[in-house]
């Protein structure tokens, strides 16, 4: 029988996958074991592989990042929880000037291979902080990968995927999905690449793109505007940092058109760097400009005003149909 | 412990090899100068005054354990598999230079971050059940940062084989260890944690010796130590510093006083024989060796631009294979 799981699942399974297949990788993180995270991802993990594999830590961000490196130096392969993007900043100056940085300084040498994972996004009325949505800071870093699931399935096929990349990983996981979506778990042995777009939907009309959280709401204004005899390309980007350029692209080629969507702030962010390479790349092939779709450079607001902040469906839907026209 | 006291190890045939590796240290500092204020060099820190607590660290660290140097670990560095070639071309602004013989972790420039990494390999090291330890070292500013109370904190709780060597050299740049803390006792640091802890007067060889053994011992039975070694700094900072901006002639000549070269020359000529001729002989042999090293230095062909886009990531991204062959082309046209 097939089993349905959500996107927390997914990332349980993964982790499972990957401690029982790799006797060096430990997960650490802040309330991670007894109680299996605030989210429950890591939940029963503790129990199954025991204290010195999936540890409780002291209550230290910068601490995690650093000593992640230590153990990665030494074949461990750490997976570290920070428990809400708006909590890793002090781990920053270890994430940026030794984790991304270590291979190029020793030529190859030692080399830092792990996965650090966090919930980002908002929309399920946290306090502040626990809502952030700053991924445009990590994909600005040489050196780091950053990749985003959006679904149960793609939450578990691109953990194992990334444990057999050799790089520093931040892994963002879609708070307001951990648990909103449901899927048959289907796809064990299928092979993800990290650094690859996901075409969802092919379409001729435009090309529409989006990650993590808002590949819901991409989703459903796909279907809706098929309605409407408008078809839409619609791109899952998975991989912030690479960016898959030629997928994206060859799909912008096809459609001429491109709608970004993103929870983010729109200054210097994702959906604006990839606006600025297509019209560096398509200037001459598109028939209208970019749209992008933002969150609002005052950020993240508290829980009262997040429906103001985050677009819905309709929302997202109304501008792109009055962009088309 | 008193020098009329050594103990069997270091009976001369010990000494003398850690007063050779001192001396080398010493005398390729002086080239290291030269070669900065000769545009060879970007910038260079040196070591003088705080050799004996690295030659020690270096004397006593199995091959197979691992050193986390900070900044100003050269004499142990040397004696790790570092050719005076290697630390060169690292300070003359070449990742070249980083080259790891026992896997040591590279040299740490920002402050106190190196404390983790070495709890994060000792934690390894305990999980595999290697019997190694990690030596970490860290200057007294390193103390003010939260890097180093949440190392000794993971490194108590876990019980780590591991040693932090505080180097007090009295000195963060221009900021003395009073104005970086109210508790100038760094020992007491580690009351906090839990750990064990160890003072040691860092220009006596004798001492370094015997307190690094002990905390050695009690690293390899997973109990980590934390030792406040007092120094001086008998150098600038760094190239691009001035000492005497902030520190009094009279201090500056305080220092020289300890200066632990002369110390232990001084034990080797009383206790040993050690005669000006002997010393002068050795000097002009390192001298010597640090010419080919310098030599083969200045023949170095430097770097070519297109390197500086490997060892990004395990396997280059199609987007920097682009920005590579961008410069490529900026740079043949």
């Amino acid at each position: 029988m097939t089993q349905q799981i959500d996107l927390a699942t997914g990332i349980n399974l993964g982790l499972d996958y990957i401690l029982s297949t790799n006797p060096n990788s430990l997960l650490m993180g802040e309330d991670i074991g007894v109680n299996g995270g605030v989210f429950r991802v890591t939940d029963g993990l503790q129990q199954k592989y025991g204290q010195t594999r999936v540890l409780d830590t002291p209550l230290a961000e910068n601490m995690l990042a650093g000593i992640g490196l230590g153990m990665a130096t030494r074949g461990i392969y750490p997976i570290i929880e920070f428990q809400f993007m708006g909590f890793i900043y002090p781990a920053l100056e270890q994430i940026i000037s030794h984790i991304t940085k270590l291979r190029k300084r020793t030529e190859g040498r030692l080399s830092c291979p792990m996965l650090m994972r966090t919930p980002y996004g908002c929309g399920i009325y946290a306090p502040e902080h626990h809502s952030e949505s700053t991924e445009s800071i990590f994909a600005s870093i040489p050196g780091l990968r950053v990749i985003t699931p959006s679904t149960p399935t793609r939450a578990f096929e691109l953990l194992v995927a990334a444990h057999k990349v050799n790089d520093p990983i931040l892994y963002l996981e879609p708070t307001i999905m951990y648990r909103s979506l449901k899927q048959d778990f289907i796809a064990h042995q299928c092979p993800t690449k990290i650094d690859q777009c996901i075409v969802e939907q092919t379409g001729n009309d435009l090309t529409l793109i989006a990650w993590g959280a808002y590949m819901n709401e991409a989703r459903k204004v796909t279907d809706n505007l098929r309605e409407k005899n408008i078809h839409v390309e619609l791109i899952d980007l998975v991989s912030l940092r690479p960016i898959d350029y030629p997928t994206i692209i060859s799909s912008v080629k096809k459609t001429g058109r491109c709608a970004i969507i993103q929870e983010a702030p729109k200054t210097l962010s994702i959906a604006n760097e990839i606006a600025s390479n297509l019209y560096e790349s398509l200037w001459s092939k598109l028939h209208q400009p970019i749209l992008t779709v933002c969150g609002y450079d005052c950020g993240v607001p508290y829980p009262q005003q997040e429906q103001y902040y985050r677009q819905d469906v309709n929302s997202i839907q109304t501008k792109v149909l009055s962009w088309l026209n | 412990m008193k020098a009329n006291k050594l103990t069997e190890q270091l009976q001369f045939k010990a000494l003398l090899p850690l007063y050779q590796y001192m001396l080398k240290s010493r005398l390729l500092e002086n080239r290291m100068v030269t070669l900065q204020r000769h545009g060879l060099l970007a910038t260079y820190a040196g070591a003088s005054g705080q050799e004996a607590l690295y030659v020690a660290i270096g004397y006593l660290l199995k091959k197979e354990d691992v050193h986390v140097p900070y900044y100003r670990d050269q004499p142990t560095m040397l004696m790790r598999g570092y050719k005076p070639i290697d630390l060169i071309r690292y300070w003359s602004g070449s990742e070249a230079g980083n080259t790891i013989p026992y896997k040591d972790l590279p040299i740490c420039v920002p402050i106190a971050t190196q404390c983790l990494h070495a709890a994060g390999v000792a934690y390894a090291q305990k999980f595999k059940q290697t019997e190694q330890i990690t030596l970490v070292t860290l200057g007294d500013g390193a103390t003010s940062k939260g890097d180093f109370y949440e190392a000794i904190n993971f490194a108590s709780l876990y019980e780590l084989p591991i040693v932090f060597v505080i180097n007090d050299n009295g000195w963060a740049i221009s900021t003395p260890l009073d104005k970086q803390t109210k508790e100038c006792d760094l020992t007491k640091k580690a009351y906090s944690v839990g750990m064990k802890h160890l003072t040691v007067d860092g220009t006596d060889m004798n001492e370094c010796i015997a307190t690094l053994t002990n905390a050695i011992e009690f690293a390899r039975s997973n109990q980590p130590v934390l030792i406040h070694a007092k120094t001086v700094r008998l150098c600038d900072h760094t190239t691009a510093d001035d000492a005497k901006r902030y520190k009094s002639k009279i201090l500056i000549n305080d220092e020289k006083q300890q200066d632990p070269i002369k110390k232990l020359k001084k034990t080797l000529v009383e206790f040993y024989n050690w005669q000006e001729k002997d010393d002068f002989a050795l000097i002009n042999k390192i001298q010597k060796e640090l010419d080919k090293d310098i030599d083969t230095f200045k023949k170095d062909h430097v770097q070519t631009p297109e390197t500086m886009f490997e060892h990004c990531y395990e396997n280059m991204p199609e987007s920097l294979k682009q920005q590579q062959s961008e410069l490529n082309h900026d740079t043949t046209n």
